[in-house]
């Protein structure tokens, strides 16, 4: 690795430990520990970006050697850091977020000022961030686990933040115990890697799956396929996910939805096509079978929501399912000896990792702002804010439109080399498996739609039409840094979007490092203005060439308006109210109502209920009073995690009776613990 | 089978659709007796025998001065013809009634005799509206007479499509009014908000009795004795209800498309 | 009629003294109203007289099945009284008027709210009903619609597209008509009663001349009432044949919509080949029809008539085949026959519950004494029904005119109306084509009106369109009204 990207990722590192001790430090005065901490944070993010893109785009990563960033004095552990290519890649990722995101938190924390100590705010954002970029880099499995655990606990303090309220409380613990189960299965993973290898070090892990017997291999995959997949969110092991992110404040909740639970596909991606070499057909069919159904379900929860944030974080369970899709395909494409197919797919999964991180950061800023002006996360209560909240309302539109997979703009972009890889992927083998491909191309598309209907409820009901609350009625637009913080994810969505074929030679040194391939010569024609499909079979698509030709015609509008409405005068009247007094809030479409078409169409999962209660005092014409309510049924909280707790408490109180408090009974568990361990050792 | 049935009707049955105004006019009803032609020079000295029978006193005879009947008043039920000992109200069994002025409907003294028809739109509005007129239509107070003869010609027989008139569901999308009904006190706000919520520029027709001077419920407080009193009408349609023939005739003679009709440069 | 009742009865189209009618203390006349209510009589009107300082309340009761009509009053009194409607639903609206109108308090009436209420805000401000919970939203229709059509103003509370509760604001149309009745009748009242609803001239027109003729004790000539009988059924096959037309319409069903619409003007040219205008106007006058029909005309109206019905059976014919307007109006819409009797629904709206309840066979008055139509019912409750009872009066009132076209009275139509009897009431019922009208006159010392009470059967049947939306789909809000098409000034007065 050159000197220049490695001592830059150094200081960022050294940005985010001061961040941490000054935030500390200056807890007591809030302002200074607002900018220390923050300002630190975003200097830190800024020179990561810099460090990890530009040793991506000069091909230094390929070069790069690990490193150790300090002598341990714990046998066994090595705190060695490696920025290859995939490294590179998330550690950029979680940089362009922190640089953002600390602009944006200077703004956001100044709502704790005198209710919460914003130093020790700051110092967790800044130690979330180190942790979370260490994770990317680690390159040895015990400093791996270590950063993981100290990433898990920062988070779940985070997301405890606000721990008045007791859904915080919930949420939180339900995320820690999730989290461990994950950890868990990743410590088991590792030790049976570290068993075939006799290291820790990543290096010997490289392409070790090879060696290991198919039985043992598949128990390794199918641990960090759970472990890593706790951590990303894939259905069925979501559920901590819609709990625990819309509790956070808005900025983890960006960085938890946009980078932490990418640190599970980083973790996939990294077992999967570095240690795991090449792997079985059912290994691809499984990651993109769990895809397909994340994606769905996700997308189909988040319909159902009017919780703002929690339906932002059901959007992040479809995405994630989206780019396990690509990675799913790309472990199918490995497995047939498909290489550039498998670059492709693996491709498209990683843009959409990224593209994934910058919108829906945004929109989680967006839902901050929001949230920060009315106090609510209640979109039933929201209403109006377009008006009230230009700025903000422009950027979630932006994010709203970006991930819904809207062209020109990034979401559509990987959204369309996913659908390329999988329509490509028909012709990869003959068995009946080449069915999933279309199927998860047609689920994919359901997708979409269903995202674009999410998101016109989600802007709709929150900015259009007129406040439904107080609160609304009075909201006022997010100060500067919060807006600068939006305002540079805002571009960043469209530059990801018009020059994609600028970003994938981002990509040849991951591909080169993973799949042995560099796809982005073959994946641009016309010097970088169309993006390809590749092969025969691909399409070609130009985001920039729709929003070139859409701009081409607005000179048809304006010149018609120049000609004609700019004469005539303007004339404001108030909406059309079919000639009544006036129109209230309360004629507003609700969230609930928007989306009760498709809760009737897919009832069969919603199982919907409602309860509709009429009193009335004589006569059953004239009611008294009538109440209405509906609930949706969470299958998965309710048919699989709630019989779980039942059986992991009744087991509990059983094992309970172990703990006597009485010192000989635990003198006799040790003498019958050492007597079985030596009966094992003979 | 209902498919097979429809089409064959259709075939068999042709263009059910008038020929007016390129040819002739529908009859009216023999009974129906048309526009109203008034001739005070007839009035015997002192005569008010007419004035005492009006239901809705559309005619007036001020001392020493000519009889005057207001057509825009009148409701047509023909009581003051049998009563006028000198014949000086006669029906003419002319559909054509409808005038662009409140005044040009008072029929009595020499050279006012009959109505003075209305006008077309001048060149500018002809312009924007000759080919495309889109209505909203208000009911204020209106008994569902005028608004039935009003809604007849979109029928297949009428079809007033074929005019580029249209009655369009919001008046943000319309060009004007047509207004039907005495407007009621409890209709004047909306008259007002939807009058306000048409682009502009704008045209008002007020449709029937009612809608040009109450009808038959002129003086009630209950009502504000036609559209005039809140909106500037631009064509007035008597009739009690008018004949849908009336109706289409006077929104063609205000778009100029009637070959009779005069215009206004 | 062989059961004891304390009522006065008299039948349709009669008067008698106004001291005839008993007169009872408030709380006994309410208890005998209820009472004959709760043996599953109807109530005709209910309204109130000032006396002095004070009010009387006088009902009407229908004895459907004894054929008669009973009148009751009660004894002045001031202040409130206790509301009818929390037993009786029928009552509802007519106490509601009673509080509007006069100032008595329904005490526990369970939506005390203004009917009508002119001047200054409008009808559609106040409270209206609300369902809770977070996810329910208004739908705020009206006073101006998309159509052509009378103002109202609808306000549904919904979830998603399902209607909770529609509550039904009217009083746009309001236009004083009863209150400019007192002292009258004037020289417009005729031309006012022709005008209450204009596309039911003939039958509030009818009602009231026989009213008029009651108090008169005077009949109007065979021959008129021949013709008034003629001309009631010709409305009533315009405005169904129309009905059908427009249900058609709002299911997109356009060869018969398409049809019907130019039907309906074809009957309605044949009321204006008897009378000059399409909707009846100066065909009925107290005392007779001043416009007799020669035998030409006659002979030209029945040649029409036939052309007419041969075209309306073939353009119902392909609606009743369509299978998808079946599924439309089937089930669409839905009232019991229970609540259709509870709320005292009329009409086609009443027979389409199942309901036996028809004026010109309960109540006959004028030709329909000598000449009945059947009545005409269909038990299930739906668009459809109310879709079909439409249809199978149009035959029958085709039936009707045949055959009374053929067997026309001689003599006059019109005679001159005796002065009216002083301190009398007279009930006069008209089965309209949308229902009961009902016409309750009382006149004065001085033999002019002292108070006259119109009740549309619009009045009786708005609380049916509310009951039928009740968890429907919004949008078949459109339909269920149209299957009703009741009218807004006929029930503003």
């Amino acid at each position: 690795m050159n000197a220049f990207p490695a001592t830059l990722l150094i200081f960022a590192l050294g940005a985010y430990v001061a961040g941490i001790a000054g935030a500390l430090l200056f807890q007591r005065a809030e302002r200074l520990a607002n900018g220390i901490g923050f300002g630190l944070a975003a200097v830190g993010g800024f020179c990561g970006v810099l460090a990890c893109a530009s040793a991506l785009a000069t091909g230094a990563v390929t070069a790069s050697q690990s490193f150790e960033l300090f002598p341990s004095l714990i046998p066994f552990v090595r705190f060695s850091i490696h920025a290859d290519a995939l490294g590179c890649f998330f550690g950029m990722i979680v940089s362009l977020l922190g640089w953002a995101l600390s602009i944006y938190s200077l703004g956001y924390a100044r709502g704790y000022y005198g209710r919460k100590n914003v130093g020790v705010f700051g110092a967790g954002f800044n130690l979330l961030l180190l942790a979370t970029t260490l994770v990317f880099l680690a390159d040895h499995a015990l400093f791996f686990l270590i950063a993981w655990e100290i990433m898990a606990l920062t988070a779940y303090s985070l997301v405890s933040f606000e721990h008045e309220q007791e859904e915080t409380r919930n949420a939180g613990v339900l995320f820690f115990v999730m989290s461990h189960l994950g950890t868990g299965c990743l410590i088991l993973g590792f030790l049976l890697l570290f068993q075939a290898s006799g290291s820790y070090g990543f290096d010997s892990f490289h392409a070790l799956g090879n060696t290991l017997p198919a039985g043992r291999r598949n128990v390794v995959f199918l641990l960090f396929l759970i472990g890593f997949g706790v951590k990303a969110g894939m259905v069925p092991l979501h559920i901590w996910l819609p709990a625990a992110h819309p509790v956070a404040p808005s900025n983890v909740s960006a960085l938890m939805s946009g980078v932490i639970v990418k640190t599970g596909i980083y973790g996939l991606t990294r077992v999967g096509f570095d240690f795991l070499g090449t792997p079985p057909n059912w290994w691809g069919v499984t990651v993109l079978t769990i895809g397909t159904i994340s994606a769905v379900l996700g997308v189909l929860y988040a319909l159902m929501e009017h919780d703002l944030k929690r339906l932002l974080a059901y959007h992040s369970i479809e995405n994630i399912g989206i780019i396990l899709m690509g990675l799913g395909a790309a472990l199918m494409f490995r497995h047939s000896g498909h290489p550039v197919l498998a670059s492709l797919a693996l491709i498209a999964g990683l843009y959409h990792t990224l593209n994934h991180a910058v919108f829906k950061a945004l929109l989680f800023l967006g839902a901050g702002a929001v949230l920060h002006a009315t106090h609510t996360r209640n979109m039933e209560d929201m209403g109006g804010l377009a008006k009230r909240m230009r700025w903000t309302a422009l950027f979630f539109l932006v994010g709203a439109v970006a991930i819904s997979a809207l062209p020109p703009l990034n979401g559509f972009v990987s959204e369309w080399l996913t659908y390329q890889s999988l329509l490509q992927g028909f012709g990869t083998t003959t068995r009946l498996i080449r069915l999933m491909f279309p199927l998860s191309g047609a689920m994919l598309a359901l997708t979409g739609a269903l995202a674009a209907a999410c998101f016109v409820k989600a802007f709709g009901i929150t900015f259009l039409a007129q406040p439904r609350s107080n609160p609304a009625r009075h909201a006022h637009e997010a100060p500067f840094p919060m807006l600068l913080g939006q305002g540079i994810l805002t571009a960043a969505c469209v530059f990801l979007g018009l020059f994609p074929t600028l970003f994938l030679k981002l990509f040849d040194p991951l591909t080169q490092q993973l799949t042995g391939q560099q796809l982005s010569q073959q994946l641009t024609t016309a010097n970088g203005l169309v993006l390809s499909g590749g092969g025969a079979q691909g399409g070609t698509v130009s985001t920039l060439g729709i929003t070139l030709m859409l701009l081409c015609l607005l000179p048809v509008p304006l010149g018609l308006w120049l000609l004609f409405a700019r004469r005539s005068r303007t004339r404001i009247a108030p909406t059309w109210d079919c000639g009544l007094r006036g129109l209230t809030p309360q004629m507003e479409y609700t969230a609930t109502g928007f989306s009760k078409p498709l809760r009737m169409i897919f009832k069969a999962l919603f199982r919907p209920r409602r309860e509709v209660q009429r009193e009335y005092d004589f006569s059953p014409y004239f009611a008294t009073t009538l109440r209405f309510e509906s609930h949706v049924e969470e299958v998965f909280q309710t048919r699989i995690y709630r019989p779980l707790r039942w059986l992991v408490l009744r087991a509990s109180r059983r094992t309970r009776a172990l703990q006597a408090g009485s010192i000989q009974a635990y003198l006799i568990y040790i003498f019958v613990t050492l007597l079985a361990l030596l009966l094992f050792a003979l | 089978m209902f498919v097979h049935d429809t089409l064959l009707n259709r075939l068999k049955r042709g263009c059910e659709t008038m020929a007016y105004p390129a040819g002739p006019a529908p009859a009216l009803p023999d009974r129906h007796g048309g526009a109203l032609r008034v001739e005070a020079a007839k009035c015997q000295a002192g005569c008010a025998a007419c004035v005492a029978v009006c239901p809705t006193e559309a005619i007036t005879r001020p001392p020493n001065q000519a009889v005057a009947l207001d057509l825009g008043r009148c409701i047509f039920c023909a009581e003051c013809i049998k009563a006028c000992p000198a014949g000086a109200i006669t029906q003419t069994g002319d559909h054509r009634l409808a005038v662009r002025r409140r005044d040009d409907l008072v029929l009595g003294e020499a050279g006012r005799e009959q109505l003075r028809l209305a006008v077309a739109l001048d060149a500018k509005l002809r312009r924007l509206f000759g080919r495309s007129l889109k209505l909203r239509q208000v009911s204020a107070g209106g008994c569902n007479a005028c608004e039935a003869d009003t809604n007849v010609l979109g029928t297949i027989g009428w079809d007033l499509g074929r005019f580029g008139i249209q009655f369009v569901a919001s008046p943000r999308h319309a060009d004007g009014l047509l207004i039907t009904g005495p407007v009621s006190k409890n209709m004047e706000l909306a008259l007002r908000k939807t009058y306000a919520a048409v682009p502009e520029p704008r045209i008002v027709i007020a449709v029937g009795a009612c809608a040009i001077a109450g009808g038959p419920f002129v003086g009630h407080p209950q009502v504000n004795n036609g559209a005039g009193a809140l909106v500037p009408v631009d064509l007035f349609i008597p009739g009690c209800p008018p004949h849908p023939l009336t109706i289409l005739d006077g929104l063609l003679r205000l778009l100029g498309r009637l070959e009779d009709a005069p215009r206004r440069s | 009629m062989n059961r004891a009742t304390p009522f006065a009865l008299l039948t349709n189209g009669t008067a008698l003294q106004w001291t005839a009618v008993p007169e009872w203390p408030l709380a006994d006349f309410l208890r005998h109203v209820g009472a004959e209510l709760g043996r599953g009589e109807r109530l005709s009107s209910l309204f109130g007289v000032p006396e002095g300082g004070a009010l009387r309340l006088v009902a009407v009761l229908a004895f459907d099945a004894g054929n008669t009509l009973a009148v009751g009053r009660s004894q002045p009194f001031a202040g409130s009284f206790p509301a009818l409607t929390a037993t009786h639903a029928q009552a509802h609206l007519f106490e509601r008027e009673i509080w509007e109108q006069h100032g008595a308090v329904p005490e526990n009436h369970p939506w005390l709210k203004a009917v009508r209420k002119d001047h200054g805000a409008g009808p559609a401000v106040g409270d209206f009903f609300r369902v809770d919970g977070r996810e329910i939203h208004e739908v705020a229709v009206g006073p101006v619609h998309a159509g052509i059509i009378e103002p109202g103003h609808f306000r549904f509370q919904c979830a998603g597209e399902e209607v909770l509760h529609l509550e039904i604001a009217l009083g746009y149309q309001h236009r004083g008509i009863e209150e400019a009745l007192a002292g009258g009748p004037h020289r417009a009242t005729v031309y006012q009663m022709e005008t209450v609803a204009g596309d039911t001239t003939i039958a509030h027109a009818t009602a009231y001349a026989t009213a008029l003729e009651a108090l008169a004790g005077a009949e109007a000539p065979l021959r008129a009432q021949w013709l008034r009988a003629i001309a009631l059924e010709l409305e009533r096959l315009a405005n169904h044949t129309g009905d059908l037309g427009a249900l058609a319409g709002d299911v997109a069903f356009l060869p018969t919509a398409s049809a019907c619409g130019k039907i309906r003007g074809d009957f309605l040219n044949l009321t204006a080949l008897l009378c000059g205008n399409r909707f009846g106007r100066g065909l009925v006058r107290p005392g007779g029809c001043p416009q007799d029909g020669e035998p030409e005309r006659l002979a030209k109206l029945r040649e029409r008539l036939e052309t007419a019905l041969a075209e309306v059976q073939q353009a119902a014919a392909w609606l009743w085949d369509a299978a998808s307007v079946r599924t439309r109006f089937e089930n669409t819409g839905h009232l019991h026959a229970k609540q259709a009797a509870e709320i005292g629904l009329v009409g086609p709206a009443a027979r389409a519950c199942g309901l036996v309840r028809d004026v010109r066979f309960d109540h006959p008055a004028g030709w329909f004494r000598f000449a009945q139509v059947p009545v005409s019912v269909w038990p299930d409750g739906d668009v459809f029904a109310r879709a079909r009872v439409r249809w199978l009066e149009i035959q029958r009132s085709g039936e009707f005119l045949r055959e009374q076209l053929d067997t026309a009275p001689e003599g006059e139509t019109l005679a001159p109306l005796p002065a009216l009897a002083p301190d009398a009431l007279a009930v006069a019922l008209v089965e309209g084509w949308r229902g009961e009208v009902c016409h309750v006159a009382l006149t004065g010392a001085d033999g002019r009106l002292r108070r006259y009470k119109i009740t549309d059967p619009s009045f009786h049947n708005w609380t049916g369109v509310a009951l039928a939306l009740r968890s429907q789909a919004i949008s078949d809000f459109p339909l269920c009204n149209k299957s009703f098409n009741l009218s807004y000034c006929g029930f503003d007065l």
